[in-house]
């Protein structure tokens, strides 16, 4: 038996017309003799009646101050998916073919505790198989597993957080040895840059698991990491398809997958959508500089804040925060008062920002006041917001010798200012004011895509 | 009895990697130059200048960082030499700290995990390794340290994110 899995977002199921087209693919790899296992979506985006936005909207609506409980509101996103579920099996039954609809714990999908972000740990396909034998086309409810049992309790109905229901398609393909796991959006595949930025960007024929990993981590969103982790692991072919055009798409596998088609030398030009803020701490080069690195570290972990592009120096600590978090940290640092050394030698306070604020102020006045028990040390904490990221996706490339210079150099020949570089074995990454984002995606995508001017 | 220690990981899943550190792994042989590159255009000049100059010596580098002044970079051991002849050529105040090695963390989804830096940046004081730069991916964290602290950092890490069995 040939299993293919092919999943469906969205859009390719938000109105009858569309779901009449999804459902002519699956019909039309029925014909060939495939036995289809269908994931879907939930149908639509916020605002559809039944799109998982609107549920957990719906949900909150009853009293915005009361936090759902994360189990409730498993529960509740899961009918979204359901609901498309038994819809799409519907359709193939009223264009004349057998389905039947399953849910995620329906298809044996098991997953960790994690209510709204949870990891699929196996998966028992018995029933999807039985399904398939008895000649029936299979659907089942992305985004969504069964934790695992508990004390002899039924299991709770979990979520796998955002792109859900792309890993549902990749672990099912797992679990079922699939031929191929196919991704059906609403773009003809993967493209060497967002096309809202560079309309005439290409799409790649084909691409690595760990590009398309990459590029979906640096902010592109045709497809959803995990799922391409997951096929990696499995070594199950993936496909990014259009459910609207018949074009053949991008083929995601391995380097020995790609069958004599060469993996490009770059896939493409990335920058991620939201904003972030990025923090340069003037620590001075002192004895005590790691101990300050650990302690500003300890705090930020117990604010659950997560840090990245993390840069040290000999009299500096850098790293960029969300900017849904900047306020957070920035009530958490500004006035912040440290000891430094065990039993303490001195204090340290923080003072975020050019001018120091009414709350620095305060903590400053009661130090004054404290007398000159211990020294005190100022640390500025220079603030560089509405920043965000641009990455060039280049595996071959990034650490060729003058790959750097040249990516430095487009940058500031177009008159971009980089905060800040980052580099993998992957990629070259530059920190730029948002106002530069799209003039660095153009230049970046001119000079290695179009221009190739590295070769 | 023995609940306070760490168990074991990476049991339970079949089909999708485990949340959180997975590996550490240690890669000997690194210096790390600083070059005073100056601020502003000039600042900016000298950045291509200094790249430009070890990119014709056919030397790959890594962890590029752009500080107020200065710019760093890490390369292999064996190419320090190339590289001081080309920055004395250049006349650009440097420093090389040789004997440096990268202690690499491997998680999954590093940029969705709070505390993962905090948790390292612990391991490492306790192991006596000073953190000279670092870079991050999604999926890793790596850490510039010297070399002779590199094992036992890399120990610390494992431990602290329960890659090492335990016995009770």
């Amino acid at each position: 038996m040939k299993i293919l899995v092919m999943k469906f977002g969205g859009t390719s199921v938000d109105s009858p017309e569309h779901r009449e087209i999804a459902a002519r693919k699956v019909i039309r790899a029925k014909e060939d003799g495939f036995a289809p296992v269908v994931v879907v979506s939930a149908i639509g985006r916020r605002g559809a009646p039944y799109a998982t936005d609107t549920l957990i909207e719906f949900l909150r609506s009853i009293d915005p101050s009361v936090p759902p409980n994360p189990r409730e509101m498993d529960l509740m996103m899961a009918c979204g998916e359901i609901i498309s579920t038994v819809v799409m099996a519907h359709t193939l039954k009223t264009m004349g073919y057998d389905a039947v609809a399953l849910t995620g714990g329906q298809a044996g999908i098991i997953t960790d505790n994690e209510y709204g972000n949870a990891r699929v740990l196996q998966i028992h396909p018995q029933a999807i198989r039985h399904y398939l034998e008895a000649g029936k086309i299979v659907v089942v409810a992305g985004f969504q597993g069964v934790s695992e049992d508990k004390m002899g309790f039924h299991p709770d109905i979990t979520t796998l957080g955002r792109g859900g229901s792309d890993t549902t398609a990749s672990a099912v393909g797992a679990a079922l040895n699939a031929v191929a796991v196919e991704i059906y959006t609403d773009v003809n595949g993967v493209k060497t840059a967002d096309p809202d930025i560079i309309p005439d960007a290409k799409t790649l024929p084909v691409i690595s698991y760990e590009e398309v990993a990459e590029i979906a981590h640096q902010g592109a969103k045709v497809l959803h990491p995990r799922a391409a982790e997951i096929a990696m692991l499995h070594n199950i072919p993936l496909w990014v398809k259009c459910t609207f055009t018949d074009e053949a798409g991008t083929l995601v596998t391995s380097a020995e997958g790609a069958e004599g088609v060469e993996l490009p030398e770059v896939t493409g030009v990335t920058h991620i959508t939201g904003k972030i803020v990025y923090l340069i701490f003037h620590i001075g080069e002192v004895a005590e500089k790691p101990e300050i690195e650990l302690q500003i570290y300890r705090m930020l972990a117990q604010a659950d804040v997560n840090l990245y592009l993390n840069s040290y120096s000999h009299d500096t600590l850098s790293f960029a925060v969300p900017r849904e978090r900047w306020s957070l940290v920035q009530n958490l640092l500004d006035g912040l008062v440290m000891p430094v050394g065990n039993p303490p030698q001195r204090l340290v306070i923080f003072r975020v920002g050019e001018k120091p604020t009414r709350e620095y102020q305060l903590q400053k006045q009661m130090l004054d006041a404290l007398g000159n028990a211990l020294p005190v040390q100022e640390i500025v904490v220079d603030v560089l917001e509405n920043c965000t990221m641009v990455s060039l996706i280049a595996a071959k490339l990034s650490r060729r010798p003058g790959v750097m210079a040249l990516f430095l150099r487009t940058l500031y020949e177009a008159g971009i200012q980089v905060l800040q570089t980052a580099d993998s074995e992957m990629s070259l990454s530059c920190l730029v004011n948002e106002s530069d984002v799209e003039k660095a995606v153009r230049v970046l995508h001119e000079r290695f895509v179009t221009d190739r001017a590295y070769a | 009895m023995y609940e306070h220690l760490p168990q074991p990981r990476g049991r339970r899943f079949f089909i999708e990697q485990e949340r959180g550190v997975t590996d550490v792994r240690v890669e000997v042989g690194l210096a790390h130059v600083r070059v005073r590159a100056g601020s502003g255009e000039r600042g900016l000049q000298n950045h291509l200048k200094i790249l430009d100059a070890i990119a014709e010596q056919g030397v790959s580098i890594s962890l590029v960082k752009i500080h107020h002044d200065w710019i760093t970079f890490a390369v292999n051991q064996a190419d320090v030499a190339k590289v001081s002849q080309r920055l004395e050529e250049l006349a650009l105040e440097y420093k090389i700290a040789p004997d440096l090695a990268l202690v690499i963390t491997i998680a999954s989804n590093m940029r969705e995990s709070a505390g993962i830096m905090a948790q390292i940046a612990e391991a490492l004081w306790e192991a006596s390794a000073t953190i000279i730069e670092t870079g991050d991916s999604h999926n890793t964290v790596q850490c510039l340290v010297p070399e002779g602290r590199a094992f036992a950092a890399a120990q610390a890490l494992r431990r602290r994110f329960r890659l090492v069995e335990v016995a009770p």
